[in-house]
């Protein structure tokens, strides 16, 4: 969208007075807006398996430690990556009184937009979602988008993340991804020990997911590499 | 559409960067996936075992047959 409007600066209302620390902005990473909860460990572990995969950095609100407004803290990572993908999977409501929808992942795909529109039109975003057609009942204005549907379940997303992402290079396999997610539910309890932390939805258990993975990716492409073991 | 990705696997010490953590936790991260993956055979190991779990079943459909 080079056409787009000119806007030299700071957006006017994404940024609060040049409050946000900017980020270093990689072209491997990616921004996952994900809901963080119990019932979403699967996919979000499969979300790291398969983003790893295809040789990019998955990003997340929470490593960020607080002190900077949340909102802040979402658009310095948005504005950190080349790429953003939204999972729009959880729309129902949330049974803890009172019962409300969610509105983050649609808020934040709606900022990721907004960035890309007025101000970065080579980031890249992404919507996910687990049922066909259901986002754009819910979210009408992004008719015209592919959404990738990963029907609630880790294959689903290994699925998709080949169709959204082909690396030029060593394009992984579903099954690729496959391991390095089984690999990565073993090592969670370890990983979550070694952090003291509660909750696989932690700054220093994402991070070390994500390295987790980073290794059992390489560790992967050097097998494959090597020539096969005679048995 | 998909996007085609022509940068390198990022290395280790550039996720690290990219996160804003030290190397040394990185190579205890990294220790920790040699030590599991020692512990329970490499992703060729794991294929294998795959395998036979597919080769299992289509011998328990011959014996069905």
């Amino acid at each position: 969208m080079t056409g787009g409007p000119a806007i030299s600066g700071r957006v006017p209302g994404l940024e609060t007075g040049g409050t946000i620390k900017d980020l270093p902005r990689a072209k491997e990473s990616l921004f996952l807006n994900i809901p963080y909860d119990s019932s979403f460990t699967k996919l979000y572990l499969a979300y790291i398996a398969g983003v790893s995969s295809v040789g990019l950095v998955p990003r997340a609100t929470l490593e960020i430690p607080g002190g900077q407004r949340r909102l802040d803290r979402i658009l310095s990572l948005i504005r950190s990556c080349a790429y953003s993908l939204h999972d729009l999977s959880r729309v129902e409501l949330d049974p803890h009184p009172p019962k409300t929808p969610r509105f983050n992942m649609p808020f934040e795909l709606g900022l990721a937009v907004s960035w890309q529109k007025l101000k970065r039109p080579n980031h890249t975003w992404f919507v996910f979602e687990a049922v066909p057609r259901r986002a754009e009942k819910s979210l009408s204005d992004i008719s015209g988008t592919d959404v990738y549907i990963h029907n609630g379940n880790a294959r689903g997303v290994f699925t998709q993340l080949c169709n959204a992402f082909v690396r030029l290079k060593s394009q992984p396999t579903t099954q690729d991804m496959e391991q390095i997610y089984e690999r990565l539910t073993d090592l969670l309890p370890n990983l979550q020990e070694q952090t003291g932390a509660t909750s696989p939805f932690e700054a220093r258990v994402f991070q070390n997911l994500v390295f987790a993975a980073r290794a059992l990716t390489r560790r992967q492409t050097t097998l494959e590499a090597s020539p096969s073991p005679q048995v | 559409m998909a996007v085609r990705i022509e940068t390198p696997f990022p290395s280790m010490r550039k996720v690290a960067r990219t996160l804003g953590v030290s190397v040394e936790r990185v190579k205890e991260i990294e220790r920790l996936v040699e030590e599991h993956s020692k512990a329970h055979g490499n992703g060729r190991d794991l294929d294998r075992r795959s395998g036979n779990k597919r080769e299992s079943a289509r011998s328990r459909n011959g014996r069905h047959h």
